[in-house]
């Protein structure tokens, strides 16, 4: 009788032990962390690491001027970026600054293949925008497409980069021979002849712009 | 009964041990889960933001020094100043304008402001210059033989001399003068032939630069002792190098002789203020050969505040080319 009674215990002990474990098991099974990155965005640092090259892309492009001939890259008769296709799309799916005809001069070509070879060439798309001051309200921020392929997804990251534009910047685009009438004044001063921006400062300084890309 | 006694009691044992390991097991598990958590937030909730800040505020600030010394020379060039205060006054509107532009672009972005300010007084520096092409070298009252300086140390000193202009022979060339009696370090630049231009130098030995100016204009830079051909401003090409006034210790005298036969521009700045410029122009209309001041060193406070960050920082800056 006594031996039967053991057999049951052992039994039910065997059971309520199992019984613990596998819920410890399963609860820890369970336990779904949450993240930031659950929702399917893109994990933080991966976002720290994406906006460290785009700063660094445009630091590279600024440090030997090359930001400063993309801002001056256009063309004043046609009203766009020189060689872009649109005031809309600036160079849409090409990288900026791409040569137009053979020969042509292209002073932030590079840019362009800079962009390619860290953003693009990693599967990422890019916006890229000047931003300048209204000549009148320079308070007020004003932005010229020069490379626009979508609306960003929720997880770009924004880098920019200021340069500043003097009355005696010229343009770099190649359509204007004459070195005189290719300054930023001379062009502002002339209406048949457009650049994006006017002049916002009384000073030596035409604009400041800022040149911004939004990567995704 | 004994041997039935030990093997009932060792059993009961093993049944709480399996129980008890279970309890354990069940402990261990949970608190490793509650652990990792833990990690995983902690990744997860870390303020970034302040870092994010200071590489703003370091980036900002390079952007604007880095364009002092462009702003400053056109500041230094784009007028001409009667005294060195209004030059100093020019300097710090310039950059304070450009501090406000730069400051609505960042403000507009994120709570941030920006601030760039002239901290103290700039180190000004004499300037006489000309720059009407078509008028030759000679003083105010268009004496060929003259004094431009007196009690000077150039610091930067260029010439664009109009080849078609200079005399043919050593006699007539234009010459400049320099030592404590106007003297001691002579040079000369005379046209030698049809296509070519020499620039002498008489110092003891003397010693000859020959350039061809294809173009027509012979550029020289004094101070740093280079002459060469090239006008396209985006290519200089150097023809040949040279001492200026080996010898000749500062203060001294800077003349112009034979000054009727050499039009073109030149740009004179001084080591301060001290020395005296000739006979030439001091205030407005500012007709050529004139007096000006220029900044030539100066340092820069850069701002820049947000709500977590306060970050101030004075950079000096000198100017290559005032």
């Amino acid at each position: 009788m006594v031996g039967d009674d053991r057999g049951q215990a052992f039994a039910l002990e065997g059971v309520v032990g199992s019984i613990v474990v596998l819920t410890a098991v399963v609860f820890a099974l369970e336990a779904v962390v949450l993240t930031p990155t659950t929702a399917g965005t893109v994990d933080q640092d991966v976002k720290a690491q994406l906006r460290v090259e785009a700063d660094d892309a445009l630091a590279v492009a600024a440090e030997d001027d090359r930001l400063r001939s993309l801002a001056l890259y256009w063309n004043a008769s046609d009203r766009t970026f020189a060689h872009a296709d649109d005031r809309v799309r600036g160079y849409g799916s090409t990288p900026p600054c791409t040569d137009g005809p053979p020969g042509a001069d292209a002073p932030c070509a590079s840019v362009g293949q800079l962009l390619n070879d860290t953003l693009s060439s990693q599967g990422y798309e890019y916006n890229l925008y000047v931003d300048y001051r209204n000549a009148s309200a320079p308070h007020r921020t004003e932005t010229e497409r020069v490379v626009y392929r979508g609306v960003p997804s929720d997880n770009a990251v924004t880098a920019t980069h200021a340069v500043v534009l003097y009355d005696d910047s010229r343009l770099t685009s190649p359509e204007d021979a004459d070195e005189d009438a290719r300054t930023l004044a001379a062009v502002d001063a002339d209406a048949d002849r457009h650049f994006y921006a006017g002049d916002a400062d009384p000073g030596p300084v035409f604009n400041v712009a800022e040149v911004r890309i939004v990567v995704w | 009964m004994v041997s039935d006694r030990v093997r009932r009691t060792a059993s009961d044992d093993r049944g709480q041990l399996l129980l008890v390991g279970a309890v354990v097991l069940a402990i261990a598990i949970v608190s490793l889960v509650v652990i990792l958590n833990t990690v995983l937030y902690t990744q997860n909730v870390t303020n970034r933001a302040a870092l994010d800040s200071t590489a703003d505020a370091a980036e900002i600030e390079r952007t604007v020094v880095g364009e002092v010394p462009a702003l400053v020379e056109r500041a230094n060039r784009n007028a001409t100043y009667g005294s060195e205060t209004a030059a100093a006054d020019a300097v710090d509107r310039t950059l304070a304008r450009y501090g406000a532009l730069v400051g609505t672009a960042v403000t507009n972005r994120r709570p941030a402001s920006v601030g760039v300010a002239v901290a103290g007084d700039p180190s000004v520096a004499l300037v006489v210059a000309h720059d009407n092409v078509t008028r030759n070298f000679t003083d105010r009252d268009r004496d060929p033989e003259w004094t431009v300086v007196d009690g000077a140390s150039v610091q930067r000193y260029r010439l664009r001399i109009d080849a078609d202009s200079l005399a043919s022979t050593d006699a007539d060339a234009f010459r400049m003068t320099v030592g404590p009696d106007g003297d001691d370090w002579t040079m000369r630049v005379h046209r030698n032939g049809s296509d070519r231009v020499d620039v002498d130098r008489v110092d003891g030995g003397g010693s000859t630069c020959t350039v061809s100016p294809d173009d027509g204009t012979v550029e020289l830079d004094v101070e740093n002792g280079t002459a060469d051909v090239d006008a396209d401003r985006d290519s200089v090409g150097v023809d040949c190098t040279f001492a200026f006034a080996p010898g000749v210790d500062p203060p001294y005298r800077l003349g112009y002789a034979n000054a009727t036969n050499a039009t073109g521009t030149y740009r004179l700045v001084l080591d301060g203020t001290s020395a005296t410029a000739g006979d030439v122009d001091t205030s407005a209309p500012w007709e050529s050969p004139y007096r000006s001041y220029a900044v030539d060193a100066l340092a820069v406070t850069v701002t820049y505040a947000t709500p977590e960050l306060d970050y101030r920082t004075t950079t000096n800056r000198t100017i290559a080319d005032p």
